[in-house]
């Protein structure tokens, strides 16, 4: 039960904030809303920890599947670390959403910002693999509304239309390595499938299936060369969708080939991995290096981000298996420290694009200085995404750092190349500092600039603090991070024997 | 607010004076930080370190002091709050880097000064020279750090994996070295990262670069950061670490033909030079290749007695010439000259760290550089050495026409140059002493420097030994040359002023080739990086279909990989 | 019976080259919706091959569902498209790049 109580809130919320948005059209109540239903579904998330810690945890509907679809939801750690990484997230967007969405369709926007979530809580628990495309799918409809809300101006849906096919078509792909795998196995059971598939399945199957996996999944991963939405969509969505597409939507899309990769046994492919993650870094840093539109550069930066979190996993896939735990522990963290870093990035950019209506960073330039406390959250999430000490990104890359030294040899190759972008990303991380905080004022910019609500800082100072707090004593994220990166190193360990 | 902070960074400074005297070698409770990775928040009081500690602090409360005076024009522009928080944050920072047992505190710490350095030097942000220079003197450090991060994680890696459970810390991980449960293949991959590390944060060939345009900053940072604290960091590391990369056979070498390479390199390009500060500059990184070659030669004593030393007359250095530039409104050193009449005090100050510079003895520059030659004469680095002592000659040339432009002569400057108020004159009086007299500590400083380092191969050396040693020896010599050249060059110092430029035209257009080589070299990178990432922009056409396209051709790559390597 | 799974998997190329070929917004959706039911018939065949129908039954159902949200909305977006564009060409769509 614990496994369905957060989707149960946070659905059940949805519908009851569309109503209340509906009927008072109060950006302020709907959002206080959706902020309640966020926590009552992280008590259901924490119930669901306590559970676990005690040895009582179980599934939903039933504890052990016996038919192909039975094990829909299961309590685990790593759905706990995903679920709770997502919440935080959505309550603090919850909150800045107040103020910086237009009163229209207010009630829409909350209800689809919930059921996004709701996908998002759901692919860490989902028990096999069909509610696992079931509940990305969730996630993936509310997130194409989501990025098209505006729909008066043309670009969020130029982009809405981008991002609805390539990720269709890549949910598609995945769609059909599933079918595949069910007409080998016969069961969609996460726990279940790898021993029948290794019976059923022979080497040129197996493959093609980790191929449509890798590719299907990766689409929503923002894996170059399937990352070709995520520029567009990340720019054009309302920022505070943007940092929840950047801080944890692509990293559940990541989550979700995790977890199927795991589950068909297929985890001796990570140099394939690797070499994916080192292409996605090299081209999200380069590019991001010529963006003058401050979004549009974070996006790009998120794009060489989810290189660093897919060089981890590949890591933790490598053969041999020595990285396992230390790999998936550096890209679990790097999800953690990512959506805190990146999520806060937006909505600092976001801020600056409600004062000035504008995401050029000639335009913005010197903007940071009105506003001192802002500019220093801005300060520190750029740092924190280039890995410098003492914000949160450091201690990740340290992590993952680890992990390919623990890997030797092509893991080595792999590290220092991850260094090496984090440094290259310093330029534009660097420039967009200068620029934004530091830049002269425009001649011709406004004269006067209204003031920024208290619930748009909010968030970002949260962010902000969370940061600093994670670089200074990181210990409060390996609690969240060290059981789930645990079981799934168990799980390749016990797949590979 | 800034008395405050000068009575922060005296109460600094008193604290680690006190360390000098009653800590070294004392255990320090530690506190276990991170649990997951079995990091502690550890301190060790080893000799090194509470020296780099003490010149951070008692450089550091002194420049603070200077800067009172010194940063008031700039209050208007620039609220000051900002400038005395990284100062301090600074001063603290090195403190622990220079004390800390944990390469994850190292590395933390090591960071943190890059980025105060990175913020000082981008402090006047409303020119984009300053903006620009601070960027590149993060990004060019932090190059070197991807070496110190993958070595530490090796080290880190290797001690975990044999079972240790404090597999962060640096005493340990040195004992196991020298114990031999490290194999040399773990410690020449440790090496060449901390080597790289070193090499970005002291500024040695081939990252140099940033030194010179860190000279953007305020002076009295250039002073305290890029002088006397920071740069030394990487000088610092090599020493701490010397006898656990002792063993690998290329280390030491490297070490030291880096060191007299950047030394030799940079005093000529310093010859060159027309801009006060960016001549300090280069000389800076000119005599940290000193220190580095006093490591090469297996040499705690030398090279970190140089390093007290090079701190001591080099930030005394600087704080006179942030007060001719502040007294003169010009950097360059064809608008001074003459100033040896209406500034007495900053004259007097300067020509002791002039001398101590070109290594003129009973300067303190000359006893440690003549430490650093004798100890690369029993290391029989022997090629080392003469382009290190080729290198002194060049450095009394350009220390001498340095002080001949700026003191010497016609008047040249506009403004009405005058002595500074006492909130500088203090500090300046304050470093010429101890210019003049920092070697009598001898004695003391090469008792304490080895203890709590069992492995640190530091020789007593009292100071009669020292001064018999010295001055019977045939390197003497060398002194003897520089003074020669100075006096020669201060009989015909015409010929290094205005309009006459310095030395035969020919060597002049090779020096500035040479360094817009260097401007050339970093341009290049970034150029290339933009234009690659412009072409990779291209692929991203906006095109639907091709969206769809390189979804399959993702698919086929995929495919294709797995067939290739299964 | 695998032929049947072949034609589904060729139905899902065929789906795969319309978005890849066609410039009609339109035509990209029908594309979707081929690949959709390449999808939905292996999903039949691995039901009939494992000789569990009924799981397949339900699975094929939720998908359809699924599908026709995604289309519902993605016909939306056509129409706000056309209504900012008045074309369904996507050479219209092509000012986000770089």
């Amino acid at each position: 039960m614990e496994a369905l109580l957060p989707l149960v809130i946070l659905s059940g919320g949805a519908l009851f904030t569309y109503l209340v948005g509906r009927l008072s059209r109060s950006r302020t109540l709907a959002g206080f809303v959706a902020f309640v239903t966020v926590l009552g579904a992280a008590h259901g998330v924490y119930q669901g920890w306590q559970s676990l810690e005690d040895g009582t945890a179980g599934g939903w509907p039933s504890w052990t599947a016996t038919a192909p679809l039975q094990a829909y939801l299961v309590t685990n750690y790593l759905g706990v670390f995903l679920a709770a990484t997502a919440l935080l997230l959505t309550g603090l967007v919850a909150v800045y959403s107040m103020r910086y969405m237009h009163r229209l369709n207010i009630g829409k926007f909350y209800a689809l910002l919930l059921i996004m979530t709701a996908g998002i809580v759901g692919i860490g628990f989902a028990g096999d693999l069909f509610t696992l495309y079931v509940l990305f799918e969730v996630m993936s409809i509310a997130s194409f509304v989501l990025v098209a809300f505006e729909r008066e101006e043309w670009e969020p849906i130029e982009a809405g239309v981008k991002y609805l096919v390539i990720s269709t078509s890549g949910s598609l792909l995945a769609l059909l390595g599933i079918a595949l795998i069910y007409s080998y196995t016969a069961t969609l059971d996460l726990s279940a499938i790898a021993p029948m598939l290794a019976a059923g399945a022979g080497g040129p199957t197996m493959i093609a299936l980790t191929a449509m996996i890798i590719v299907g999944f990766g689409v929503k991963a923002a894996i170059v060369p399937m990352h070709t939405w995520l520029p567009d969509a990340h720019s054009a969505a309302p920022s505070g969708i943007s940092a929840m597409l950047s801080g944890i939507v692509i990293e559940a899309g990541l989550i979700a080939m995790l977890k199927a990769l795991v589950a068909i046994g297929a985890v001796d492919f990570g140099l394939v991995l690797a070499v994916l993650a080192i292409v996605t870094m090299f081209v999200g840093n380069l590019i991001a290096l010529r963006q003058d539109d401050l979004k549009r550069m974070f996006a790009y930066s998120s794009v060489a981000q989810m290189g660093y979190i897919l060089m981890g996993v590949g890591l933790a896939l490598g053969v041999p298996h020595l990285a396992a735990f230390s790999g998936m522990r550096g890209a679990l963290y790097h999800i953690l420290n990512h959506a805190i870093a990146k999520g806060g990035a937006f909505l600092c950019a976001g801020a600056f694009l409600w004062l000035l209506g504008t995401r050029d960073m000639r335009r913005l330039s010197g903007i940071g200085r009105r506003f001192p406390v802002v500019a220093v959250a801005f300060i520190i999430f750029a740092l924190a995404l280039a890995g410098t000490p003492p914000f949160n990104g450091y201690f990740s890359k340290v992590l993952l750092v680890r992990a390919g030294v623990d890997v030797g040899g092509w893991g080595l190759f792999m590290a220092v190349m991850l260094v090496l972008n984090s440094v290259i990303s310093l330029f534009y991380y660097l420039g967009a500092v200068n620029t934004v905080v530091f830049g002269p004022v425009p001649e011709d910019g406004p004269k006067s600039i209204k003031p920024l609500p208290f619930m748009i800082v909010l968030p970002i100072v949260v962010l902000g603090v969370l940061a600093v707090l994670l670089g200074v004593y990181p210990e409060m994220g390996l609690d969240l991070v060290d059981p789930a990166a645990e079981q799934v190193a168990l799980a390749i360990s016990w797949v590979f024997r | 607010m800034k008395w405050y902070t000068v009575l922060v960074g005296f109460v600094t400074a008193g604290l680690t004076i006190a360390l000098v005297t009653r800590g070294i070698g004392e255990p320090v409770p530690a506190a276990l930080w991170i649990p997951g990775v079995n990091a502690y928040f550890a301190l060790q009081l080893t000799g090194i370190g509470v020296y780099v500690a003490a010149i951070a602090g008692c450089i550091g409360a002194l420049a603070i002091l200077y800067s009172i005076k010194y940063m008031e024009p700039l209050e208007e522009e620039y609220p000051p709050t900002r400038y005395y928080f990284l100062t301090l944050l600074f001063v603290g920072s090195m403190i622990a880097l220079a004390l800390a047992d944990n390469f994850l505190v190292l590395y933390i710490f090591w960071e943190i000064i890059g980025f105060c350095s990175f913020a000082l030097i981008a402090y006047e942000y409303h020119r984009a020279k300053a903006r620009d220079a601070g960027t590149k003197a993060f990004i060019v450090t932090r190059f070197g750090d991807i070496g110190l991060l993958v070595g530490v994680v090796v080290l880190w890696s290797w001690m975990s994996q044999m079972g240790s459970d404090n597999p962060f810390s640096i005493s340990e991980t040195i004992r196991a070295a020298m114990s031999g449960y490290i194999p040399i293949g773990v410690l020449s991959v440790a090496a060449f990262g901390f080597l790289a590390g070193a090499v970005g944060k002291s500024a040695q060939f081939p990252l140099h670069v940033w030194l010179p345009d860190a000279m953007e900053a305020p002076t009295t940072i250039s002073a305290l950061i890029h002088a006397a604290t920071l740069v030394n960091a990487g000088v610092y590391l090599c020493a701490r670490m010397l006898p656990m990369f002792a063993q690998v056979w290329w280390w030491l070498p490297a070490v030291a033909w880096i060191g007299a390479f950047t030394a030799l390199l940079t005093a000529v390009l310093a010859l060159f030079e027309k801009d006060l500060k960016r001549v300090l500059a280069f000389s800076t990184i000119s005599q940290l290749g000193y220190m580095m070659a006093g490591i090469g030669a297996a040499s705690v004593f030398a090279s970190q007695f140089h390093l007290l030393n090079h701190a001591i007359f080099k930030a005394l250095l600087f704080l006179c010439a942030g007060a001719i530039i502040h007294a003169v409104h010009s950097k360059s050193m064809y608008q001074m000259g003459g100033l040896k009449r209406s500034m007495p005090v900053v004259h007097w100050t300067f020509l002791i760290g002039t001398l101590a510079l070109a290594g003129i003895p009973i300067f303190n520059g000359f006893w440690s550089k003549d430490a650093i030659f004798e100890a690369l004469l029993e290391h029989h680095d022997y090629g080392v050495l003469g382009m290190l002592i080729l290198t002194a000659f060049v450095t009394a040339a350009y220390s001498w026409r340095m002080y001949w432009l700026t003191f010497q002569g016609e008047p040249r400057a506009e403004a009405e140059p005058h002595d500074p108020a006492w909130q500088m004159a203090v500090p300046l009086g304050v470093l010429g002493v101890g210019a003049l007299i920092s070697w009598l500590y001898v004695d003391g400083y090469a008792t304490n420097l080895g203890m709590g380092l069992p492995y640190h191969p530091v020789h007593d050396i009292g100071l009669v030994s020292l001064v018999r040693h010295t001055f019977t020896s045939p390197l003497l010599l060398v002194a003897g040359v520089a003074v020669v050249i100075m006096v020669v060059l201060g009989t015909r110092w015409r010929a290094l002023g205005p309009p006459v430029p310095a030395g035969p035209r020919i060597w002049a257009d090779v020096v500035t080739d040479t360094k817009a080589f260097g401007d050339w070299f970093w341009g290049f990178w970034v150029v290339a990086m933009k234009t690659v990432g412009m072409v990779l922009g291209l692929f991203q056409s906006g095109d639907l279909n091709y969206n769809s396209l390189w979804l399959a051709i993702g698919f086929i790559a995929v495919l294709l990989m797995f067939l290739g390597w299964g | 019976m695998p032929a049947y799974a072949g034609v589904g998997i060729a139905l899902f190329v065929i789906g795969l080259y319309a978005t890849i070929t066609r410039t009609n917004l339109l035509q990209l959706v029908i594309g979707l919706e081929v690949m959709a039911r390449g999808v939905s018939l292996v999903f039949i065949v691995g039901g009939a091959l494992t000789g569990s129908m009924s799981a397949a039954q339900t699975i094929v159902i939720t998908t359809i569902l699924i599908e026709a949200v995604t289309v519902a909305i993605a016909l939306s977006l056509v129409v706000a498209a056309w209504h900012h564009n008045r074309s369904l060409s996507i050479a219209a769509l092509r000012r986000l790049k770089g």
